[in-house]
């Protein structure tokens, strides 16, 4: 596609989210298309390499993120007589949201970030008590037999608590469902509503443990 | 439009420092390796559907989600996020070169669809690929599945009852009820809520349901007012089981605030599956309408009450 085709394309789109009103379905979908477009074929401005400094990157981010939001929220402000819509959006990005991102100065630079290598290869955090322990001990002990008594008519054995427990050590809702002689569907969807029942009994229980 | 131009529509949000410090919040909470990788993947996906939607002007609440809560965390993977008025949408994180997801059973009960949200190695941004309504029985769900988001965007501006949720009545008789039904007691009169329900000639009175597996009723109440006048009732439903295949099912309205008569020309309708209307009453000089029928387990209806242009309408499943 030519630059002269991607121009021509871009306006139609905006031209098209313009006409319908905010909200519409029509101007979800121009939009949608508007921004692909613009992040797959536009050219997006990118900082030079006399700007490089170490979290160039994260501001980068943080800046077409607020474009983004920005052109969905006012593409009624985009005037095709002042120029084509990339231009336009090059300019908001490098002078507008760019330069604000930078003043900002990102003052959580404490932030770790992590990428999927790092999430490979995590360290312990240092924190004395797992969450999932402090839940599971909730849960056994079960103070006032909340736990317990949320069982299937079909299944008495098929309790929260048995579930909970095989949940937590791992066990495949597929070997759940064999143990219990039931379909995975019927034990799980169980499971689940007894979860959205119960945590605020589960939150009580584990507010008095610090997490 | 031309070639390049017909790929699928794909929607890039670039992740900001703000997002990688949300989900290291969530993370550090878990020890286990391999469920603190999921809780900040799945952070990181809610958090990209939910900026796609708020550049689609879609309102969201991440914080009335289960996904938001550690606790939940702990016993689920799950990315659920809870779109306003609407119901819950689950963010499906899909790793570098990942072709099949694996959808677990206990996120896919009350879901109104599924996004995929594409992750780099770097994780600087994620990619909405596209939504599909349901799961595959397997909870293999194929990328090459998937339906453009243009089909997420139409399906979340359909009216609301078409993709609501049933109300799963026989989790009802094993004491898992929808949030916002309550117990009769709390709903209605002392007078009003001696129930009777009359199956098919004989009397039931319902007992209590902390005394019973077979029988309950629960209700809720509904504002039919216009404007800023309410218009306050109560839509009780009253169960009776009959056998493991068969359900006695009572829809009952009744006047709240010490009123005794229902407003004049409320309807009171039952339709089937297909939304056809199979029984119907409206009101006169009258206290309360009941309509009964019996459903096999398994069945799905809706019950619509309606006054003047205002209703409601609830979709059940036996």
């Amino acid at each position: 596609m030519t630059k002269d085709e991607l121009d021509s394309y871009l306006l139609q789109l905006a031209c098209v989210a313009q006409r319908h009103p905010p909200h519409s379905q029509e101007r979800q979908i121009a939009l949608t298309k508007l921004i692909h477009s613009i992040v797959r074929f536009g050219n997006l401005w990118y900082p030079s390499k006399s700007q490089f400094f170490s979290n160039v990157q994260d501001i980068y981010n943080e800046a077409r993120q607020e474009l983004f939001l920005y052109i969905c929220q006012n593409i009624d402000k985009y005037n095709p007589e002042r120029g084509t819509v990339l231009v336009w959006v090059n300019v908001l990005l490098e002078r507008r949201f760019f330069k604000d991102t930078l003043r900002k100065n990102l003052s959580h630079s404490s932030v770790t970030k992590m990428t999927l290598t790092d999430l490979d290869n995590l360290a312990l955090p240092e924190e004395s008590k797992d969450l999932t322990e402090i839940v599971k001990e909730c849960i056994e002990s079960d103070p006032e037999d909340i736990f317990k008594n949320e069982y299937m008519e079909q299944c008495p054995q098929a309790t929260f608590q048995a579930l909970a427990m095989l949940r937590m050590s791992g066990k495949s809702w597929k070997e759940i469902s064999a143990e219990f002689e039931m379909k995975v569907p019927t034990v799980s969807s169980f499971y689940y509503r007894c979860l959205k029942k119960l945590s605020p009994k589960l939150k009580e229980y584990c507010e008095n443990q610090v997490y | 439009m031309r070639g390049n131009l017909s790929e699928s529509l794909t929607f890039t949000v670039p992740i900001s420092l703000e997002a990688h410090a949300l989900a290291e919040r969530f993370r550090n909470k878990h020890r286990n390796p391999q469920k603190a990788k999921q809780v900040y993947l799945n952070t990181l996906a809610v958090f990209a559907v939910q900026f796609y939607l708020r550049c689609m002007g879609i309102k969201t609440s991440w914080q009335g989600s289960l996904s938001w809560n550690p606790l939940i965390q702990t016993l689920m993977d799950i990315a659920d996020l809870e779109v306003i008025g609407l119901g819950k949408i689950e963010c499906l994180a899909v790793l570098p070169n990942e072709q099949v997801l694996h959808i677990l059973p206990e996120v896919s009960s009350d879901r109104i669809g599924y996004v995929a949200v594409q992750f780099e190695q770097s994780l600087e941004e994620a990619t909405l690929l596209g939504f599909v309504k349901t799961v595959p029985e397997n909870g293999e769900l194929l990328i090459s599945q998937l339906n453009s988001l243009e089909d997420l965007l139409i399906h979340l501006n359909k009216p609301i009852e078409k993709i609501e949720q049933p109300i799963h009545l026989s989790q009802w008789l094993m004491n898992v009820v929808d949030a916002g039904w309550q117990t009769i007691e709390s709903l209605l009169n002392p007078q009003q809520s001696e129930l009777v329900f009359r199956f098919r000639g004989t009397e039931h009175t319902l007992v209590h349901p902390e005394n019973s597996t077979s029988s309950l009723q629960k209700g809720k109440l509904l504002d039919l007012g216009r404007d800023s006048k309410s218009q306050i009732i109560a839509l009780v439903v009253g169960l009776i089981s009959v056998s493991r295949e068969e359900i006695n099912v009572g829809v009952k309205v009744y006047p709240t605030g010490g009123k005794n008569y229902l407003p004049k020309e409320l309807e009171l309708i039952v339709l089937d599956e297909a939304g056809i209307p199979v029984m119907q009453a409206t009101a006169r000089n009258t206290k309360s309408i009941q309509l009964n029928f019996s459903s096999e387990i398994g069945e799905r209806f809706s019950v619509k009450v309606a006054l003047g242009d205002v209703s409601f309408t609830e979709l059940f499943l036996t």
